[in-house]
């Protein structure tokens, strides 16, 4: 594991010091930020309407910030020191992320999230100038790219998959089953 | 108490339901479905990475133009093979199709170094296959007292249903408490996203017309299962090696031995059978829990010197693993089917197929759509048998597909989630919905939350609110008098603490 964005931030405060897990404030600042938005998102509704969705909105923006306590934030003690700590989640994390094979790795998998958003974009906005290719070119385009960047480089091969498929789930999907892509 | 609350009339049709879903069972069509089906699923499953839960979602969309009953039936028959197809590369290659197969490496892959892989694959299909059956017929026999026991719920007892449904996913997959329920809540609050059910006002939906009608938790489910697992395989790569070294050798012998082996056993197969079947019916633990657990009491319940010889290749290790991996489909059923509450991420991919073709699982569903639910029930047994039919002589041939390069299989399996995605309700907003969920899945995976949790939560969300609000409303806003609203709202209150309290013990041991 190669992180380029630092893993946690460290404070001191006298002979302690506080240790901010950066990945566990993740998935509750999603849901803090979430939170956030329904509340502006809801504001001015009916009592009515919120009877159930107001308490729930405040329980879980609680629950978040409980969790961002309990696993984001760690105070050193002379048993335990925050270094320790971040020692055993770096070796769990790499016991559980090891890539295998050169095409596979954390860069390929942003890869593949960034080719996938591509191809969304292309896909819904390409109805006005591609017409009955709308859905297969993107898709050949989108399979071609992907095989490209886990590491296939026959063109025989890129070629035969990408439209091959692209074909065929445009055979089953769009002719047949009529899914308007 | 039971039989006073199931009244003679909610049994009433069911034979009839029963003989018309025979009669639905032996058309051509529908066998072909299950022969389908079930060698799908095995093919699916025996790619590593590709779960139960996938093969579901990405067969769900090509089901559309099919009838409801061989649609439905050709799913459970793939859910069934999948699960089983997941352990064939864990015998031969030590490699888990699926994360319910985890186990099955322990003792299979050993068996398989040992030259015995025919002996190992037999002894899978045969545990699996049986096991199957048995909790079929679990299933069979309770899903109907189960269903006809719902009707008498009430709102309050509903919206106690979900949270309990949400309350035990941390106890049953060994999370933390604050993230299991954080990650359930998150799903409840994403489900109240649309259209209040009182005065239709518009909730956090930004203008954006689609979301009038909320979030599709299909869409969410494809994001979180399918393309978190792509982004994840993308990252990890494959994880085969050795392709020469499959160990298949042997003959027609080692498969005698095999079956004799499972029959030998009566003990070890039925406790592993009978736990897949109770972990399964829990809401959140599907085959991946029931593994560990299954092969945990094996190990505890035998004498020192064999207790010992787990994880060296002995037949009880793959009994205890493959075993409670199937019965888990029959259990997991049960409250999918009964309570429209998904047992586990393949139920609640088969939830959301049901609802595609017109379905609509919980209380009264055997009055609704009794013949094709028992279509269904009784397709299991046929399935488990076709497993057993496909098993003992193909799994080896089943083995190879575990070494097709990942890069052939992540762009495609992107493509057919893009695909499903869309074919929910045709809408490109809920393509990145999609994309948004599995990058969420992928935090979820990292940082150990219950992937089952939000997408559970979405699903009983609706159940939770109507539930809430009518049974306020009915209890004239008293918490008490909502809680005690009968002796089933008061058990299911006792069980939602209960459920809490022990994952807190086990969160500080």
């Amino acid at each position: 594991m190669n992180p380029t964005v630092p893993d946690s931030v460290t404070i001191p405060i006298g002979n302690r010091e506080i240790r901010i897990d950066l990945g566990e404030l993740v998935l509750p600042g999603i849901v803090l930020v979430f939170g956030v938005l329904y509340y502006f998102g809801t504001r001015g509704l009916p009592e009515l309407s919120m009877q159930y969705s107001g308490p729930l909105l405040y329980i879980t923006m609680a629950l978040a910030i409980v969790t961002i306590a309990e696993h984001a934030i760690i105070i050193g003690s002379d048993e335990r020191t925050v270094e320790d700590y971040r020692k055993e989640r770096q070796t769990e994390r790499e016991e559980t992320e090891g890539s295998q094979g050169e095409y596979f790795n954390r860069k390929s998998a942003v890869g593949l999230v960034i080719i996938s958003l591509v191809y969304l974009v292309v896909l819904t906005q390409s109805q006005t100038f591609l017409g009955e290719l709308s859905f297969a070119l993107p898709t050949a385009l989108f399979l071609g790219a992907t095989l490209y960047l886990f590491g296939e480089r026959r063109l025989v091969y890129l070629l035969v998959y990408s439209i091959g498929f692209a074909l065929l789930t445009w055979g089953v999907f769009i002719n047949w089953l009529r899914i308007p892509l | 108490m039971i039989a006073e609350i199931i009244t003679p009339m909610a049994l009433a049709p069911l034979s009839q339901n029963m003989s018309a879903g025979i009669d639905i069972l032996l058309s051509p069509m529908i066998l072909l479905a299950i022969l389908l089906g079930v060698g799908i699923g095995i093919v699916f499953g025996a790619i590593p990475g590709f779960s139960a839960t996938m093969t579901i979602i990405l067969l769900t969309p090509v089901t559309i133009p099919f009838e409801p009953a061989f649609a439905l039936i050709l799913l459970v028959s793939a859910y069934g093979g999948a699960v089983y197809g997941g352990s064939i590369p864990a015998i031969l290659i030590n490699t888990p199709g699926a994360p319910g197969s985890v186990v099955t490496c322990w003792d299979g892959y050993k068996l398989t170094q040992d030259g015995r892989a025919v002996y190992a694959l037999s002894v899978s299909a045969i545990a699996s296959g049986m096991a199957g059956i048995l909790a079929a017929a679990t299933l069979l026999i309770a899903a109907p007292v189960v269903a006809a026991f719902a009707l008498n719920f009430g709102p309050p007892e509903m919206f106690l249903l979900a949270v309990f449904a949400l309350t035990i996913i941390p106890a049953a997959k060994d999370a933390s408490l604050s993230k299991g329920l954080l990650a359930g809540l998150f799903g409840l609050l994403i489900a109240t996203v649309g259209n209040d059910p009182q005065l239709s006002q518009p909730r956090a939906t930004y203008g954006i017309t689609i979301l009038q009608d909320g979030f599709n938790y299909i869409v969410i489910l494809i994001g979180l299962f399918v393309f978190t697992e792509m982004v994840r395989l993308g990252m990890r790569g494959s994880i085969v090696n050795d392709e020469n070294n499959d160990g298949t050798g042997g003959g027609f012998s080692q498969v005698i031995e095999g079956m004799k082996g499972v029959l030998k056993r009566p003990v070890d197969f039925l406790r592993a059978t009978a736990i897949g079947t109770f972990v399964g019916s829990l809401p959140g633990a599907g085959a991946d829990v029931a593994n560990f657990v299954s092969y945990n009491e094996a190990q505890r319940w035998s004498n020192e010197e064999k207790s010992e010889l787990y994880g060296t290749g002995i037949i009880e290790g793959v009994i205890a693993a493959d075993a409670s991996n199937n019965a888990t489909q029959g259990g997991a059923l049960m409250p999918t089917l009964t309570l429209g509450i998904p047992g586990s991420g393949s139920t609640a991919a088969l939830l959301g197929a049901l609802a595609i073709h017109g379905i609509n699982p919980g209380p009264g569903l055997f009055q609704r759509s009794g013949p094709i639910v028992y279509a269904m029930i009784f397709s299991l047994f046929i399935g488990n048998l076709f497993i057993l039919a496909y098993g003992i002589p193909g799994s080896r041939y089943f083995g190879k597909i575990a070494y097709v390069p990942i890069r052939y299989i992540i762009p495609a399996v992107t493509v057919l989630a893009v695909v499903g995605a869309f074919a929910v309700r045709n809408s490109a907003f809920d393509l990145f919905v999609m994309v948004a969920a599995g990058l969420m899945g992928i935090v979820f995976v990292k940082y150990d939350y219950p992937l089952v949790s939000p997408v559970l939560g979405v699903i009983v969300g609706g159940i939770a609110e109507t539930g809430f609000t009518k049974g306020w409303l009915l209890n004239q806003e008293n918490w008490e008098s909502f809680l005690t609203n009968s002796s089933v709202a008061m058990a299911l209150t006792a069980l939602i603490i209960l459920s809490l309290l022990i994952t807190a013990y086990k969160n500080r041991e």
